[in-house]
């Protein structure tokens, strides 16, 4: 039997990072929070991974995915007795239907254009959450979302920040796991070579099309947790600004593997500690130290802290070993 | 519909109209979407503000600095930020895109940071008192000095354009900088003159315009994306035409919020957007070659 032995040791390296982290905040209901905020960053962050930093299409409506999967959770929990856990599949598949027809209306347009009409339909939907208080409560948002249950027992937030960690680390695994797929490699390719791919049978606008559907799936799905774990939400949570932070969180963190995207999060969260977002100089600090990155340091933080950490892991086993360092990288 | 909607249109329109032609201008000269330019308008319009309101400073001192540094701002984006980031993009577009929504992003962080996150009231141009009446509507001394303004900014860009020797350089560049390069215009200088005119004409929009609702130090995303909107509406095909797409979304806008509530200001935004790429991408203005 043949184990991929770098797939292993990622996923074992990453679970023991994540356990550390939920064992850090278990019982600290500040820190829970913060947990929270990280990880809904995080899902937003990894949506975007797969279409803007894999695909090189540069779709700005996150805010409205992870509004899709906050007011599914919300208007289960408040509308109907069916166990919430119905309203995760609900809103990733919605989130999904939404982006295929967004990628469809747009599926012409690339870059710059692409990214404007996003931004205009993320603000459209803004309004529509304020504007529709029928459905979505207007500016007063959904109040008292109940907490999941399990055999009858409420299930306490500190657990639910524990599964939101997981399901972070399960994504981020996944995504990881995706982009050496197949899969992964052809959505990859058509970036700089479309009509390569196309020419070998595979249509890029489906691709295109596949991926955004993914990418909208899993910012609901960090939606949906952000609800139930926070027990009620306001629109402004859903506002455009959202994406302008989470979009850079890849190129900070390292755009060669997802987990850039959740260490852009913590980082961006660790900027702005204590702080409300927009009301400090955090997110002037977050704007140039994303400049300084693309300009001087196109490969993220993970992209030069890796190899070094390879490197330095080698020389130590080799030296272990009694073998040159260097020779032990197959 | 009220006849002082007119009014709003045609100033709104003016704005929308001079954000696009900051637009074009880089278009042609750089061949790139700058789309920073609406920060840059903030910038000027919350620093002109700032310093009259907060400094006491006199008005045309502030307006003439807010203006200088969003040239200033424009130029040092193309310097640092994107040529660098071109050279290493080998042709790839998404790079440059991600770096100026970047920049759009830091500038209108550091108009916060500077100027306060507190919506300020713009300073008029030009005082008329008592105000012009026209039927019900009431014409004050801004609406005037914003469509004079508006036309003479156009009418000067048209001028230059055609007649200096960078403007006939700019659209050569925007063209094909490779074949530019190899003619031997001087690529580096023209785009950066571009970047700088651009940002002027969006600087002198900004302050002209932050009279009409005050200025905040967020607006400068939908600047950018309503300038866009009315480029798009325009077309790039002549150097008036994002004067015709601004006044056409404005009243778009200022009919949809009339009819239907302000909501449906940003739904008619999105669907005009949207019906644009579909069926008319080219705008109403295309450059055609005649057979």
């Amino acid at each position: 039997m043949s184990v991929n032995r770098p797939a292993a040791v990622e996923a074992v390296f990453t679970l023991v990072l994540a356990i550390g982290a939920m064992v850090l905040v278990h019982g600290n209901p500040y820190l829970e929070a913060v947990a929270l905020l990280t990880a809904t960053y995080a899902f937003i962050s990894l949506g975007m991974y797969l279409p803007f930093i894999m695909g090189g299409a540069l779709s700005m409506a996150y805010n409205a995915y992870l509004g899709v999967g906050a007011y599914a959770m919300a208007l289960v929990a408040t509308r109907t007795d069916w166990p919430l856990v119905w309203s995760i599949p609900a809103g990733m598949l919605l989130s999904a239907a939404v982006a295929v027809v967004l990628g469809l209306a747009t599926r012409r347009l690339s870059g710059f254009y692409l990214a404007a009409v996003t931004l205009l339909f993320g603000i459209a939907f803004y309004t529509w959450l304020i504007d529709a208080e029928s459905i979505t409560g207007g500016s007063g948002g959904i109040q008292s979302i109940r907490a999941p249950s399990l055999g009858g027992q409420p299930v306490s937030n500190s657990t639910l920040v524990a599964l939101t960690i997981l399901a972070v680390w399960l994504v981020a695994l996944l995504l990881s796991r995706l982009r050496n797929s197949p899969f992964g490699i052809v959505v990859r390719a058509q970036r700089r070579a479309p009509i390569a791919v196309e020419s070998s049978g595979i249509r890029v606008s489906t691709l295109t099309l596949v991926s955004l559907a993914l990418g909208a799936a899993i910012a609901s799905l960090g939606g949906s947790l952000f609800a139930v774990v926070n027990h009620a939400i306001v629109p402004e949570s859903f506002a455009v600004d959202l994406v302008f932070i989470t979009m850079f969180m890849p190129l900070l963190g390292g755009q060669d593997r997802p987990w850039g995207a959740v260490l852009g999060a913590i980082l961006v969260v660790l900027f702005t500690f204590q702080l409300t977002f927009f009301k400090s100089t955090g997110s002037l600090f977050f704007a140039l130290a994303v400049l300084l990155v693309l300009v001087a340091a196109p490969r993220g933080i993970l992209g030069y802290l890796l190899p070094a950490i390879q490197l330095g892991w080698r020389k130590l086993w080799g030296r272990v070993t009694g073998k040159k360092a260097g020779s032990a990288g197959g | 519909m009220p006849s002082q909607l007119y009014v709003s249109i045609l100033e709104i329109g003016c704005f929308f109209a001079l954000i696009a032609l900051s637009y074009l201008i880089v278009l042609y000269g750089a061949g790139f979407f700058h789309f920073a330019l609406g920060p840059y308008a903030v910038f000027a319009a919350l620093g002109a503000a700032y310093w009259v309101a907060v400094q006491a400073w006199g008005l045309w001192l502030a307006v003439l600095l807010g203006v200088v540094i969003a040239v200033v701002l424009s130029v040092l984006t193309e310097l640092l930020v994107v040529r660098q980031i071109e050279k290493r993009a080998q042709g790839e577009d998404l790079p440059s895109l991600i770096a100026v929504v970047a920049v759009m992003f830091a500038v209108s962080q550091l108009a916060g940071t500077l100027f306060g996150r507190r919506p300020l009231p713009g300073q008029p141009w030009f005082d008329l008192d008592p105000p012009l009446e026209l039927g019900d509507a009431i014409i004050d001394g801004q609406a005037i000095a914003t469509v004079v303004v508006t036309l003479l900014i156009f009418a000067g860009v048209a001028a230059w354009l055609r007649w200096s020797r960078y403007g006939q350089w700019l659209r050569a560049v925007g063209e094909n900088q490779q074949a530019a390069r190899t003619m031997g215009f001087p690529v580096a200088r023209i785009r950066l003159v571009a970047f700088a005119v651009g940002g002027l004409v969006a600087g002198i929009a900004g302050p002209l315009f932050s009279t009409k609702a005050g200025v905040n130090f967020e607006s400068g995303l939908s600047y950018s994306l309503f300038g866009l909107i009315a480029l798009v509406i325009g077309g790039t095909g002549s150097i008036w035409a994002p004067l015709v797409g601004g006044l056409f979304l404005a009243a778009l806008q200022i009919a949809a919020s009339y009819l239907f509530g302000s909501p449906s200001l940003n739904y008619a935004t999105l669907a005009v957007a949207l019906l644009f790429f579909a069926f008319r991408p080219e705008g109403f203005f295309s450059r055609r070659v005649r057979h």
